[in-house]
């Protein structure tokens, strides 16, 4: 139950908020919840959504998708080496 | 212990492999990205079209409960400044028609005609300054169709779907636009700088002033911007002109989408 309340405020997040919203609260989701892999698929829902392959960085346009890897496997990996395990 | 880290570095590497195919196939399969896309939209055109129908409800229900002397004085404001208006659009109509019947004594006919659209998602709401509208191709809007907002051309079709599309903005960061600036209609390259915000750097001794008007080249007398600041230091040739959309991008509302190209079509796709 907590895990899709999550989701939705995350989803809601992306479509009702500036940018730097979406990512607290994403950055939020992935400490509070055990491994959130869904933070991966917002961060590509995200970069369909408002992102357009015209604006790249040596061909890459998918910015969110890549910080949300980041984001999940950084954290995940925190997680294991400090107190932010919530266990849940 | 040498059990764990093989274990770990499978892990790694399994998951590092599912990452860089998922990427792959998102960035270099053709046509991978706009059906996933296309579902995205779809998934959040709902949301959006229910927000702007609950804040225009909750907007004109809390007119009701201004104070009435307020709302006579406002009125009374309004009418004086729609008499003014009234009276600039008696002669600026006159002067339109005049600009239309002498482009037609030298055979150039301005394209007409546009599409309605609303807003559904600010360019803050991304830092790739772009939105979304609420047309697309069931209202026969095309990739690489030209934005205007008010009189302002903001930016072109980039994405169509069945009932959205989604627009980018000319200020998008790292984007170059040409156009011309101020009086003498100087040519120029302006760099997006992201939330309808532009930068031009020409030589110093060309003059330009804050609040010269910035026109687009391929699209003459079609407004981009107003010039809000510049910089030029005496060491420096070139002098950094900063200009701005002349209005609010992020609280734009409506847009009129016009069947123009500013770009062929391979131009356009060559980007994707």
């Amino acid at each position: 139950m907590k895990r899709i309340l999550i989701n939705i405020i995350v989803f809601f997040s992306i479509l009702f908020f500036p940018w730097w919203v979406a990512v607290f609260t994403g950055v939020v989701a992935v400490l509070l919840q055990r491994n959130f892999y869904e933070i991966m698929a917002w961060g590509v829902f995200y970069d369909l959504l408002y992102g357009t392959a015209s604006i790249h960085i040596l061909g890459f346009s998918f910015f969110f998708t890549a910080g949300a890897f980041i984001l999940f496997y950084g954290a995940e990996f925190l997680k294991t080496r400090t107190r932010l395990d919530f266990r849940h | 212990m040498r059990e764990r880290y093989t274990r770990i570095i499978k892990m790694v590497l399994t998951r590092g492999i599912l990452i860089a195919a998922l990427l792959f196939a998102l960035l270099y399969v053709p046509g991978a990205r706009e059906p996933l896309a296309r579902t995205g939209a779809a998934l959040a055109a709902p949301f959006w079209g229910a927000y702007q129908y609950v804040r225009d409800t909750v907007a004109g229900m809390t007119v009701a409960f201004s104070e009435k002397k307020e709302l006579a004085a406002e009125n009374k404001a309004l009418r004086g400044l729609l008499s003014a208006a009234h009276l600039r659009l008696i002669q600026t109509n006159v002067l339109m028609k005049e600009n239309e019947e002498l482009k037609q004594l030298l055979n150039r006919h301005e394209t007409s005609g546009g599409t309605l659209g609303v807003v559904l998602s600010r360019p803050q709401y991304s830092p790739y300054d772009t939105f979304m509208i609420d047309i697309g191709r069931q209202h026969a809007i095309l990739v690489g169709h030209t934005v205007f907002a008010g009189e302002a051309l903001v930016g072109i079709v980039d994405a169509v779907y069945e009932k959205t599309a989604r627009v980018k903005l000319f200020s998008s960061p790292g984007t170059e636009t040409e156009v011309l600036l101020g009086l003498e209609s100087t040519p120029a390259l302006a760099r997006g700088l992201g939330g309808g915000a532009f930068q031009v750097k020409l030589p110093r001794d060309i003059a330009i002033r804050e609040g010269d008007a910035v026109f687009h080249s391929v699209l003459s007398n079609t407004l981009v911007g107003i010039v809000r600041e510049i910089k030029s230091k005496e060491a420096n040739p070139l002098q950094t002109i900063l200009f701005n959309a002349p209005l609010n991008i992020w609280e734009t509302r409506f847009v009129i989408v016009t069947p123009q190209f500013l770009f062929s079509f391979e131009e356009i796709t060559s980007n994707r």
